[in-house]
């Protein structure tokens, strides 16, 4: 049976149907490739199930909503065709008025109350109101690029978005490699999600709209890089853009390349929290997060790799050093984990780069006790992180995302259900893993606050020697009285308000802690792409299903002060 | 960029100290002052006045009353309205492009000539037009481009 292809349209001027129609004797090689069952500008006839829908236009109405539904519920495969339907494009700009106002301007007096075809909500892009699986952009679309997908959909259907790239250059524009976030201009739709996250959300204002009409590109000014710009290089711009424009470079050869050589040491270490996110494109059939996570690590010993280590005991070794140092120096001390944190305090605030503890933080723990405890030649250390910064610490010999993992075990065709899991687990274990299983703790920053604090506080009662409270929502402040003295903490969980805190006298905190990721490292600048809070609650309850709760701060910090101590001469 | 040259830029951001929104005022200032709004202009606007740098980028590559570098000797507008277009403006633009090797808002190296392309010039009558400075050449062929280009300074 030919491919059966569905056109819908919502609210737009229809230029980009019409821009099929318009594909003349080229729809005479379309319609003998596929049916279309569904086409208003040029049929009567509909019918309801097919496997591809192209949807035209923006959402406005309910009934709108009820219908885009429908559909998607009966295709198997949804694209949104043209900037009306990826992004909602100037129908939008209606959000900005009242309703009634809207209305008035265009109808003027006419009473369209009550009327369900005026009945309009806020206008959305499709997928604001259901998943989208491919994006076309264009006002209008170029014919040429619609041929193109329907022919790529039925030749090689590509799984994803992201596996999918014009296969004409459409713009004429050539592809960014300079940084270690590339960019594709060829994939963008515009729908400048990447710079409401970079400007608004983040404050870092790295990448913006530059040029117009068809010349209109997302760049960095002047186009001087993302590197040798404000960029802090956290990658959220990467793990928002619906259709993959940005990618991290690839360490997927380097890391293969580590492997071959038989005199290496391989050392893989992993972030339990890069796995949550990739565990869907990881091959195998298993959904307990706890066993997937031991399959790997054989699979990964099945690739030569000597060891294979838990990251998260170096978090934990970290809150023992950064409670050292919060004692040690009285001033405000940057305690943040991450390194895109660090790079914003050196690109906005050199003045505040001295109050920052490189050392003492778990990427530095982990390369000195490794380095100590393998006093072997050739030790080639390759980090699985949630995030794409890591890639620029020279110090690691590869950095694979959670979006690299997958495709390093497809070079060699690995599928972990062929590997075991029983009585595996990670090496290197410096007395923590069996006590405090693993699975991170930076899911909020705000809970590796209490654990600082549980630290400083040592045997105190915790409840009584830590005060939370906020200042505003996202904005944490924290006291906790200490067997050392009181320490306040900060914690700014949303960057667009940092300015406005780093810009106070920073003097009264002891602690200051941020992160660009919203949900922390969760969502991190490495992870597989999500938009939806469902999603990331499918990785936090991963993670917990793994790590089981924490059974109390004090056994925990009694149990780290003894490692500590234990690995500290190699610290 | 001179201590003359900050001066000036200090100067005209000082005018816009209470103004809302006053980037496109700023920029507006230095195209006139300077004749252009260069990389250096506006990394020094941003620092001084915390407009990010990605956002006056933005607004200088849209507005085409903006240029990125100094103007050439001559500046050379070239139309590409209707008319022009239907007569053969943009085989007229390609071949430009080619014997100067820039294009459309750029200038060339030994700063000779700076190529702009306009809307509809007002003489549709005369198409495919090109204006070299204030002299308009009209009915113009691809291959007179050389002689035109000669007489203004070029090679
Ligand atoms: S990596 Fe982060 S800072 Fe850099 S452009 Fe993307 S969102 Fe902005
Ligand atoms: S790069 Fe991606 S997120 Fe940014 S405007 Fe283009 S499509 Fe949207
Ligand atoms: S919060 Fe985590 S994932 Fe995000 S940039 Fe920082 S370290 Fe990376
Ligand atoms: S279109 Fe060129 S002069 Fe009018």
């Amino acid at each position: 049976m030919k491919p059966r292809v569905a056109i819908f349209d919502f609210a737009s001027c229809e230029g980009c149907e019409l821009q099929i129609a318009n594909l003349e004797e080229q729809v005479a090689d379309l319609v003998q490739a596929v049916d279309i069952v569904s086409f208003r500008e040029v049929m009567k006839e509909h019918s309801g199930a097919c496997d591809i829908a192209f949807i035209e236009g923006s959402i406005q109405r309910p009934m709108d909503e009820e219908r885009i539904k429908k559909i998607r519920a009966n295709a198997k495969v949804l694209v949104a065709l043209g900037d009306c339907a990826c992004t909602g494009c100037v129908n939008k700009m209606r959000n900005e008025l009242p309703v009634d106002d809207a209305l008035r301007a265009v109808y003027g007096n006419a009473d369209v109350r009550g009327n369900e075809l005026f009945d309009l909500s806020q206008s959305r892009a499709i997928d604001e109101v259901v998943n989208v699986d491919f994006y076309i952009r264009g006002c209008p679309v170029r014919k040429e690029q619609v041929l193109y997908y329907v022919q790529r959909f039925f030749g090689m259907p590509p799984q994803k978005n992201l596996d999918l790239r014009f296969g004409i250059n459409a713009r004429g524009m050539d592809d960014d490699r300079r940084s270690i976030v590339n960019f594709d201009p060829n994939k963008c739709i515009m729908c400048r999600r990447c710079e409401v996250v970079c400007n608004e959300a983040l404050d870092v204002h790295a990448i913006a709209v530059a040029n117009k009409g068809f010349a209109s590109i997302m760049t960095t000014p002047f186009d001087i890089g993302m590197d040798n710009n404000k960029c802090i290089s956290c990658g959220q711009c990467l793990v928002n853009c619906p259709v993959g424009a940005y990618s991290e470079v690839s360490e997927v050869d380097k890391t293969l390349k580590l492997l071959e050589d038989r005199s290496n040491y391989v050392v893989f270490v992993i972030d339990p929290i890069a796995l949550t996110s990739c565990m869907d494109s990881l091959p195998t059939d298993e959904t307990n997060f706890g066993i997937v996570v031991r399959k790997l690590i054989s699979a990964l010993k099945a690739m030569k790799a000597k060891e294979v280590v838990d990251f998260t005991q170096f978090t934990y070794l970290s809150i023992a050093a950064q409670g050292e140092y919060i004692q040690n120096h009285r001033d405000a001390a940057f305690t943040s984990w991450c390194p895109s944190a660090s790079t914003y305090l050196e690109k906005f605030y050199p003045q505040y780069a001295k109050f920052m503890h490189k050392e003492s933080s778990p990427e530095n723990i982990m390369l000195k006790v490794l380095r100590k405890r393998h006093e072997v030649e050739n030790l080639k250390i390759v980090f699985v992180t949630p995030c794409i910064v890591h890639k620029s610490n020279g110090a690691f010999d590869a950095v694979l995302t959670s979006r690299e993992l997958p495709r390093l075990l497809a070079t060699k065709e690995m599928r972990l259900d062929f590997h075991p899991h029983l009585g595996v687990t990670f090496d290197c274990d410096l007395g923590m893993i069996q006590k405090f299983v693993s699975g991170g703790v930076s899911d909020y920053t705000y809970s590796l606050m209490i654990l600082k604090a549980a630290y400083l506080s040592k045997f105190k009662n915790l409840d009584a020697a830590l005060t939370i409270g906020s200042r505003e929502d996202f904005i944490h402040e924290l006291t906790f009285d200490s067997e050392l003295g009181v320490f306040n903490a900060l914690v700014i969980e949303d960057m667009s308000k940092l300015r406005k805190y780093l810009g106070e006298d920073i003097a009264k905190y002891n602690v200051i802690e941020f992160y660009p990721c919203f949900r922390g490292c969760l969502t991190g600048g490495g992870q597989c792409l999500t938009t939806s809070e469902d999603e990331v609650n499918r990785r936090r309850a991963r993670l917990k299903s793994y790590k089981g709760e924490m059974e109390s701060p004090y056994e925990f910090v009694s149990q780290l002060i003894s490692v500590y101590d234990k690995v500290k001469g190699g610290i | 960029m001179d201590a003359k040259d900050r001066k000036m830029l200090d100067d005209i951001l000082s005018s816009h100290r209470d103004t809302r929104d006053p980037a496109m005022l700023i920029l507006q200032k230095v195209q006139t002052s300077f004749g252009y709004t260069g990389q250096d202009h506006l990394t020094y606007i941003s620092e001084k006045s915390c407009i990010p740098l990605s956002k006056l980028y933005g607004i200088v590559t849209f507005y085409p009353s903006f240029r990125l570098s100094p103007p050439g000797k001559s500046i050379i507008r070239i139309c590409e309205g209707t008319s022009c277009h239907v007569r053969g403006g943009a085989r007229i633009v390609k071949e430009l492009e080619r014997q100067l090797g820039i294009g459309p808002g750029q200038t060339t190296k030994d700063r000779k000539f700076s190529l702009e392309s306009v809307r509809c010039l007002g003489c549709c009558g005369i198409s495919p037009v090109v204006m070299m400075d204030d002299k308009t050449y009209g009915r113009v062929k691809a291959t007179k481009l050389a002689e035109i280009l000669a007489t203004h300074g070029g090679e």
